[in-house]
């Protein structure tokens, strides 16, 4: 089995841009989806982040304070995934509800890079 | 807008009432005075719940995590400037006292504690010094976690008005030094009263309209009855047959609740009604706290209405009905409430008895009361009696006055088609 990040990106608060109605019915279903990842064994963990942030660069650099909206997209929170190759973490990560309720909402994937000559 | 974006009307009516339960404890710590900074707190707690559990999931004790979650922001927010000193160390006090950790059990937040923050929320909101508008904002506010445009769509009026309704009463409650507290002594007898119309005005928002949102009406009359239970579950008050009563009444009229209205969304009349549609189990329910009511001789407005209520419903049909048994109702009823709409309502059951002629000599003991003059209900039921007289040119002259009186349409277009038939 490998391990991927799959991060959430946003713009902003989804929860601002989604009707109360729509917001309820997509927490629910995202409930759903974490239960069956849970349940399936894929779920390694997951959390969500804090919209303030800094980013660095350089040494001695000034920081940078987020929420970054020059970028117009902030990372909302993460998940760590069990799977068994890419293209099953990719199906996992297409079910996730917020590519459906949120338009501008993205979903990056990376597998997380192993030492060579480790077997797993 | 983030911070007061409303957050309970998002989940379903667990969540909604783990608010209730958490905005009376905080009120409890806060005071009644600083209820509003209990009311943020929970809708923190209620945010970053829904951020967390979008990635953890939903956790085992969902209601232990929020009272957790509350507790932190409740300690944090007194602890930050803005709280006079010696309030604030009270208050934290307060709260470090309850231990830390989990799984230990939170004396605060006690199933037993929370039940009777939950009666001293019903007593502060429902206080004679709040008009009976804010009284109900308020109690559908803090008590059952309704959201300003839940409210608002409930009362068919906007939420800036319900906004400026939830602002008096806290208000009112602020200058007439409301204290947190169930009343005692002779003081409870009154106040209980006061709390009880005030329920009864709930449940009938929610049954009584013809117009607006059938789900949120059902829920307008569930949440009467569920603040009705919170007080006849309480120990400390021991006489509640008026309490039972009210119940039985609300419980018995809930149960025709699904066959009120056709499709078209027109109100039946009892007569019209499918009886198969009405709810057997909210009627037991109905009915057993009725016997309940009457276990010794008091008596009360709402045992009579609730009395007339179950022979309605017991009756095997609608010509079957006792109305005789329900007369009698009316006349104690009219001992207690001398109100004209009783009086009307009693010709409606004299007609039954003994005849139409009968009917319109009562209406015609009543004609002169102020309150008819203008009301179509007065004269829709006097058209009736004519037209079961066999007085067709008088049915006519009573239908048209109730058409110019009425003002809702579908009253109106049924009332037409009444008129077109002569």
């Amino acid at each position: 089995m490998k391990e991927f990040l799959l991060l959430i990106r946003t713009a902003g608060d989804c929860a601002d841009e989604m009707s109360p109605e729509l917001y309820q019915a997509h927490f629910k279903k995202v409930v759903d989806y974490i239960d069956n990842l849970s349940a399936a064994g894929n779920l390694i963990s997951a959390q969500p982040l804090a919209m303030k942030g800094s980013i660095l660069q350089g040494k001695g650099a000034s920081f940078k304070d987020g929420p970054f909206v020059e970028t117009k997209e902030v990372i909302a929170g993460y998940f760590l995934l069990r799977a068994a190759d890419f293209a099953e973490a990719r199906d996992m990560a297409m079910a996730h509800p917020i590519l459906e309720d949120d338009p501008v909402a993205r979903i990056e994937l990376r597998e997380i890079k192993r030492e060579s000559g480790i077997n797993c | 807008m983030t911070a007061q974006r409303e957050i309970p009307q998002l989940v379903d009516n667990l969540f909604r009432h783990e608010a209730g339960k958490l905005i009376s404890v905080l009120t409890k710590v806060f005071g009644a005075d600083h209820m509003e900074l209990a009311e943020d707190v929970v809708q923190e707690a209620l945010a970053e719940a829904l951020e967390h559990w979008q990635y953890r999931g939903i956790p085992e004790r969902p209601a232990a995590w929020l009272y957790r979650v509350a507790k932190n922001k409740a300690l944090n927010i007194v602890n930050r400037e803005g709280y006079h000193r010696r309030y604030a160390s009270e208050v934290a006090h307060f709260l470090r006292s309850e231990p830390a950790t989990e799984p230990a059990p939170y004396p605060l937040f006690s199933e037993e504690e929370i039940q009777d923050d939950q009666l001293r929320m019903i007593f502060t909101c429902c206080h004679p010094a709040l008009s009976p508008d804010s009284q109900i904002a308020l109690a559908l506010k803090t008590l059952c976690g309704f959201s300003i445009p839940e409210i608002a769509k409930a009362y068919l009026t906007t939420e800036e008005n319900i906004h400026k309704r939830l602002v008096r009463a806290r208000q009112s409650i602020r200058d007439a030094k409301i204290p947190f507290e169930v009343p005692s002594g002779q003081d409870l007898e009154k106040r209980l009263h006061a709390v009880m119309e005030t329920v009864y005005l709930l449940f009938n928002e929610g049954y009584s309209a013809s117009k607006g949102d059938e789900i949120i009406r059902y829920e307008l009359c569930e949440e009467a009855i569920r603040l009705a239970r919170i007080i006849v579950d309480d120990k400390t008050i021991r006489r509640k047959e008026t309490v039972h009563a009210l119940l039985a009444l609300m419980f018995i009229n809930a149960s025709r609740f699904r066959a009120r209205q056709d499709e078209a969304g027109n109100l039946l009349t009892l007569a019209e009604q499918d009886r198969s549609l009405w709810d057997k189990q909210l009627l037991g329910t109905g009915l057993g706290h009725l016997s309940m009511a009457t276990q010794n001789e008091s008596i009360s407005i709402y045992h009579i209405l609730a009395a007339i209520s179950a022979q309605y419903s017991i009756a095997p049909s609608y010509e079957a009905t006792d109305w005789q048994s329900i007369l009698s109702l009316y006349d104690s009823l009219i001992r207690l409430d001398d109100s004209p709409l009783i009086w009307l309502n009693r010709a409606i059951v004299v007609s039954k008895v003994s005849g139409a002629r009968q009917g319109l000599a009562e209406l015609e003991k009543i004609s002169s009361h102020p309150a008819f003059t203008s009301y179509h209900l007065f004269y829709s039921t006097q058209a009736e009696f004519y037209i079961q007289d066999g007085d067709l040119e008088r049915a006519v002259a009573a239908l048209e006055t109730a058409i110019r009186l009425a003002s809702v349409p579908s009253e109106i277009s049924l009332l037409e088609k009444k008129l077109k038939m002569l």
